[in-house]
């Protein structure tokens, strides 16, 4: 009978034992597990995760002049030309012309980001808010690589600000009081409030100041494209 | 209880383990105990058995057709002696030659049999109506069907195999409360929804039941299950039951149980099928006679005008055509119009009609102006493409297995092989299905289980396209007069002509190649341990992998393609998956009136995935290895990528059942469940429940003979549903954009390329379960010891916390965040009755009867506020606002339909009207019913005049099933269901056949009515109609229908014929699937089958069956 009963227990205990360590402790065992995309954690432990959000940030300089997409008839400056003494809207073709600013310039008109022909007002406040949160993404981040020497680290977020601040400039002359964003949110948000005009220049005249002193001239730097000293100079001069 | 779950919450799990280790204690203690009392009870009653006169009786059991009943449960009434019965129904045992022996068997009314000093009795038993006994799977553990507390469904198998069900779907049509799809492919299937739609987010399967195979979570499609192998199926419904498990148990539970081997002699069964599959319901293209009708109606009715001599809007009055009638018919028909050949020929200058024939002229005013459709329409050379897009499939489906079972072994082995072939050309599929379960009694308390389930099947297949918009390939609407092979006899590439194109699939398919499948291996390992004091320890485990394969290539030998965007696509995947669990279960009755069944459940889960793809492209210097090749591909068209992905899951238990009586039931239960994909914060959530039934026509008090079941049930819980599309949206990600770079020149002049990464989703931290709180009542009645029964339920479900995309200001950088917000409500009854109508020796007759009716409605979405107005613009309180874009609207179902209404066409006397809304007599009448943005009583159409027109989901669904049996050998069944209530939108009736350049450029259209001046319909818009401006023009369908689904006949050769052979069981069986169907829209047939809204297949099935 106690044969029986031991018999019982050695060929159970074990199972349990078993199955108790299969499963480890609960809380690691639930940890989610990102493996073929990057995840911002672990991408901006490292340099390089650095210089390619720098990376679009720099590109996204030249599609005022170039679109990123296939623009055959107009491109992004072409609009800040026409609203200016540059140019004027030339197509006669059309039924409807959209330089009738009274009926284009309105809350319901359209705001497109990518046309051929149209205004490329959704353009600017999208990329311009795109080159923002890639400049607040590098400021947010950059205290997660701890690899960096001091002047390095001043060096990507000299860069960073010149981005946001050329990005604030265009923004607040197109668009007036608009939101102020200065980092990568954490948790959603819906209320927002616009920031004056004045301040916004306010802070990115001070944020340039920085960036002069930190931003090394171009015969520092790897490459060409990169922001160097002489175009925060030139920032911060308009 | 609660205290329980408590301790094992810890996060210090060595706490856990320790009440783990003091249970097992416990345990041992109590059996000690138990074994030592029972070893003092046996030997008395050995002791006083041995005073009384003990005879040995021997007995036959048979069964009520008088063959003999092996397994049956023979035992002395009043004492623990009993035996089982044999292969031959024969049974040999000790009793008093005055005792009472009872005679029982799963099915069978339980007989009592009087001994009265005889020692030789035969028994025949008598077939249970009552299905009290039966025993339904409920999840970790078998219950009574007379212990449910909860809403459970049961459908057997067997019941259906006369119908040849191809897939699992099949067997479940005709559920309540269960919508089955319907798939037209060679594969079959159909989607799957228990109780209506509960969420809005519906990405990745999101709303379909949980499948719970053999008691382990499937992580498979239904496929992989071969329907012969089915034993029996439980839908659960409501919370209560649904309760015990996790992962999406909100969206209902569908447990498959598979077949196990019968004890008797080994049993091999053949089963053979083939039938003949034919497209029932598809659009027409017009043949050529009617497509040459077609193109001269088209061209009048760009002639209709206003006569202004008249005032009557007529044809011939405007265009090219004006005053000319009879410009585009048929020389040849010229008699309406009253004009000769040449005045026909003169109504162009001769310089264009100079040296062309007859035909050549009229072939040319119709549009047919490419030299090639112009010579076969001249000489009335013509090509069905229709014939050539659509067959006859043939199915095979041939399946054998092998089952047994011994006292100790139970086995059941079955191996399946299917090919299907669709009714498009091309469309294919076969699978290989293997089945192997052993269970094992290694001891009286261990038992030992392994069921292994392999399949091998093709995915997907390289067939006609079908597709109607304009620019997808379609071989259909080729001209009846453009050409099919070349004057080489070669296939021909542009049969349209080299203008135009066109597509022909055989021309493309002789430079395609696809291996595509799937290989699975499906495995459950089950331990049980029997302890004393009805204590039960199980162990089970199912590890299943997944591989996927893909090689796809396309040859540049094609002289349409070029090879630097063509040349062969790799894929391969690999899906591995486990999940176990430990179950200790308790199972007591006190004082014969308390009956406990406690249940303990811990589970882990890890799913993790693996997958690999190639595209390699610009293969030189050549492609004819096909996909075996991929190393001369060119690198720069080429690319390839990986994508891996980890989950992992975790549970806890408990439930406890309760029964007084057999009277009143109660169920309880908790379960906590953590998931990954909602880890960052608090992965876990708790889902109790609770149910509780009474059996009311067992009271004292209840004396209503008729009535011989009556059962009262209510519950309430909460489930989880966990499933997401992708299990990383709570986590934020960088995304490389187009993966394109940015360029950099180095000091040297050379320049750098450098990816760049963008952040792309927000994370979010605080991602949970989607929960959903469901109370259901319910009532089981069954009359005439159950010759009549039904059940009705009545049930209400929220589901709240659903995972949703909520719209982020784009000035955050974020467009949206996936979250958790909302609240779908979903309220219906069910009823279901089932009669056995007439039960002769010759003649029987079984009814089934199902109905459902569900309501969705949208409680709350985003939680955005807006203003309420009154008539003079005063704010008068606030709302919340609807989500427009995504057709959800508060206080409306999911599929509420929202648009303009069309009421009807402009006829030719209200040319004036529609003049108004710059539209013509022909053109469709939209409703403009918000009045007050009209401009000088001109109507302004724009969102205000949007109207709730109706839902999309059907919320009616009904089904019925008659079986006869004629001369005990006959079988014949006729099932029908039907889903009403629902509608569609369909813009097709306004005929924009020149979308595209479609009909420009000679293209064939689907045939449909269409509005002109002698065929004023008001059903069907002109030709090319337009609508106003600003208003969309489709227009609202009745999609009510009923379906005649399935007629079958069967044929069971006698047993007595059968019994010299050595068979069991032979059968012929023929049926047909998809009967005729019935929609309640009349126009709707000219746009295919109501139930698909496109193609539908008939089948025709033969098959034998044979058992040994």
């Amino acid at each position: 009978m106690k044969r029986y009963i031991k018999n019982k227990i050695s060929t159970l205990a074990p199972l349990v034992v078993a199955t108790a360590l299969l499963v480890s402790c609960s809380d690691d065992f639930l940890e989610p597990d990102p493996l073929s995309f990057y995840e911002p954690e672990t991408t901006f432990t490292t340099e390089t995760g650095l210089q390619a959000t720098l990376a679009i940030a720099d590109k996204g300089l030249r599609n005022n002049y170039i679109h990123y997409n296939a623009a055959s008839n107009s491109v992004p400056i072409g609009t800040e030309y026409v609203f200016s003494d540059m140019a004027k809207y030339g197509k006669t073709d059309n039924t409807s012309t959209i330089s009738d600013f009274a009926k284009t310039i309105v809350p319901t008109g359209s705001f497109k980001t990518a046309t051929n022909d149209d205004f490329y007002l959704g353009f600017y406040w999208d990329e311009g808010y795109n080159g923002i949160k890639y400049a607040n993404t590098v400021l947010t981040y950059i205290d997660n690589v701890t690899s960096l020497t001091q002047d390095v680290k001043n060096k990507y977020i000299g860069q960073a600000y010149f981005h946001r601040a050329y990005r604030y400039l265009n923004l607040v002359y197109q668009f007036g009081d608009i939101p102020l964003i200065t980092k990568i949110l954490e948790v959603p948000k819906q209320s927002y409030y616009s920031t004056k005009k004045e301040a916004i220049i306010e802070m990115i005249t001070a944020d340039m100041e920085k960036a002069v002193e930190w931003v090394p001239e171009q015969s520092k730097l790897p490459y060409l494209g990169l922001v160097n000293k002489g175009a925060c100079r030139q920032l911060l001069i308009k | 209880m609660t205290n329980f779950i408590r301790i094992k919450k810890s996060p210090d799990c060595v706490s856990g383990f320790n009440l783990k280790k003091k249970l097992i204690l416990v345990c041992v203690l109590v059996s000690l105990s138990q074994v030592q009392a029972y070893a003092i009870s046996n030997k008395s009653t050995t002791g006083l058995k041995n005073v009384q006169s003990e005879k040995i009786i021997n007995g036959q059991v048979d069964d009520e057709d008088g063959m003999p009943l092996p397994g049956a449960t023979v035992s002395v009434k009043g004492t623990k002696i009993g035996v089982i019965t044999d292969v031959d129904g024969k049974f040999t045992l000790k009793a008093d030659e005055n005792a009472v022996l009872e005679i029982s068997f799963v099915g069978y009314t339980t007989k009592e049999v009087a001994l009265k000093g005889n020692t030789t009795i035969k028994v025949k038993m008598q077939k249970s109506a009552s299905t009290l006994d039966e025993v339904v799977v409920v999840g970790y553990g078998k219950m009574k069907k007379k212990d449910l507390t909860g809403s459970i469904v049961q459908v057997k198998a067997e019941a259906l195999a006369n119908q040849n069900p191809q897939t699992v779907q099949d067997l479940l049509r005709g559920v309540p409360g269960l919508k089955v799809g319907y798939s037209a492919d060679a594969k079959g299937g159909g989607s799957l929804q228990i109780r209506g739609q509960t969420s809005v987010y519906s990405d990745g399967g999101h709303n379909s039941p949980l499948i719970i195979l053999d008691g382990m979570q499937f992580y498979g499609e239904l496929s992989e299950i071969n329907p012969d192998d089915i034993g029996q199926i439980d839908i659960l419904k409501d919370a209560s039951a649904t309760s015990v498990y996790g992962s999406k148990a909100a969206a209902g539970v569908i447990v498959i149980s598979t077949k196990k081997g019968k004890t008797g002699k080994p049993m091999i069964n053949v089963t053979t099928n083939m039938t003949v599959n034919t497209k029932s319901a598809y659009r027409d293209v017009y043949s050529p006679e009617g497509y040459v009708k077609y193109r001269e109606d088209w061209e009048t009715a760009k002639s209709y005008g206003t006569n202004t001599a008249t005032g009557n809007y007529e044809a011939w009055i405007t265009g090219t055509a004006a005053g000319k009638a009879g410009y585009f018919s048929n020389p040849n028909q010229l008699d309406q119009y009253g004009i000769s050949q040449a005045q026909w020929l003169a109504y162009q200058p001769a310089a264009q009609t100079q040296g062309k024939s007859l035909n050549e002229v009229w072939g040319g005013r119709l549009g047919i102006t490419d030299a090639l459709l112009l010579k076969n329409f001249t000489a009335g050379k013509t090509h069905d493409w229709y014939n050539s897009t659509f067959r006859t499939g043939l199915n095979h489906d041939h399946n054998l297995s092998v089952s047994g079972a011994g006292d100790k072994v139970n086995y059941y082995m079955s191996v399946g092989y299917l090919t299907a072939e669709g009714a498009i050309q091309g469309n294919d599929y076969n699978a290989v299905r293997a089945n192997m379960k052993v269970d094992a009694k290694i001891t009286d308390w261990l038992e030992f289980g392994a069921n292994v389930n392999f399949q091998d099947r093709s995915d997907g297949d390289i067939a006609v396209g079908t597709g109607t918009n304009y620019w997808d390939a379609n071989m259909l609407r080729n001209s009846p007069f453009s050409i099919f092979k070349e004057t080489n006899g070669e296939y021909a590439r542009q049969p349209m002509g080299p203008t135009i194109g066109g597509y022909n699939y055989y021309y493309d398919r002789q430079f395609m190649e696809l291996e595509k499948g799937y290989t699975v291996l499906n495995t459950i390992f089950n331990t049980k341990v029997t302890l004393p004091a009805g204590i039960t320890y199980s162990f089970n485990v199912a590890p299943r992998y997944e591989f996927f394969y893909n090689r796809y290539f396309q040859s540049s030998g094609h002289k349409g393609w070029s090879a630097a965007t063509i040349g062969v696509d790799r894929e391969s995947g690999k899906k591995f998956t486990w999940n176990l669990n430990n179950t200790l279960a308790w199972d007591h009755t006190f004082n014969e009136k308390h009956h406990i069944v406690a249940t303990f459940v811990q589970e882990a889960e890890e799913l993790q995935t693996w997958s690999d793809i190639i595209r390699a492209r610009n293969i030189q210097p050549s492609d004819a290895l096909g996909f075996h090749n991929t190393a001369n591909a060119t690198l720069l068209n080429s690319s390839f990528s990986t994508n891996d992905t980890h989950q992992t899951a975790n549970a806890l238990m408990a439930r406890l059942f309760y029964s007084f009586d057999n009277r009143y039931m109660l169920t309880a239960t908790v379960r906590r469940d953590g998931y990954s994909a909602f880890g960052a914060s608090y992965p876990y959530a708790t889902f109790p429940s609770v149910a509780f039934a009474w059996n009311f026509n067992k009271e004292s008090w209840f004396n209503w003979e008729p009535l011989s079941t009556g059962k009262l049930r209510l519950s309430w819980g909460k489930n989880g549903n966990r499933s997401l599309a992708d299990p990383y949206i709570a986590l934020a990600n960088l995304g490389s954009g187009t993966g394109a770079t940015m360029g950099y020149v180095d000091p040297s002049g050379n320049i750098v390329d450098m990816k760049y990464l963008a952040i792309d989703r927000m994370a979010n931290p605080n991602l949970q379960w989607e929960k959903t709180t469901a109370s259901n009542i319910g009532l089981d009645l069954g009359f005439l010891n159950d010759r009549i029964s039904s059940t009705i339920d009545i049930y209400r479900m929220v589901t709240n916390d659903m995972i949703m995309s909520q719209r982020l200001p784009g000035f955050s950088g974020f467009g949206s965040i996936a979250t958790n917000l909302g609240e779908v409500e979903n309220r219906g009854i069910e009823v279901s009755i089932n009669t056995v109508n007439i039960k002769n020796p010759n003649f029987e007759w079984t009814t089934s009867l199902g109905f459902s009716y569900n309501e969705n409605t949208i409680n709350a979405l985003y939680g955005n506020m807006e203003d309420v107005k009154d008539a003079n613009g005063n704010v008068i309180g606030t709302k919340e606002s609807d989500d427009k874009t995504n057709g959800w609207f508060i206080g409306r179902p999911i599929s509420q339909i929202w648009d303009y209404k069309v009421t009807g066409i402009w006829q030719k006397d209200e040319a004036v009207e529609a003049a108004k809304v710059n539209q013509r007599p022909g053109d469709p009448k939209v409703e403009n019913s918000y009045t007050a943005d009209d401009v000088n009583g001109k109507p302004t159409y724009n969102e205000k005049d949007k109207q709730f027109l109706g839902e999309a989901a059907p919320p009616i669904n009904w089904s019925l099933r008659n079986e006869f049996r004629f001369y005990k050998n006959w079988d014949l069944t006729i099932n029908m269901y039907s889903y009403a209530g629902h509608k569609s939108l369909d813009g097709r009736y306004m005929n924009t056949y020149n979308d595209g350049s479609l009909y420009t450029n000679n293209y064939n259209p689907f045939v449909n009515p269409y509005w002109t001046i002698d065929n004023p319909t008001n059903d069907w818009a002109r030709l090319d109609a337009r609508g106003p401006a600003g208003a969309g023009t489709a227009k609202l369908y009745d999609r009510t229908f009923i379906r005649l689904d399935n007629i079958s006949l069967a044929y069971t050769l006698p047993k007595d014929l059968l019994g010299r052979l050595n068979v069991k069981t032979f059968k012929i069986y023929a049926s047909v699937q998809n009967v005729a169907t019935w929609a309640a829209s009349k126009e709707w047939k000219y746009y295919g089958d109501p139930e698909t809204g496109g193609l539908a297949t008939r089948m025709f099935n033969l098959g034998f069956n044979l058992s040994l």
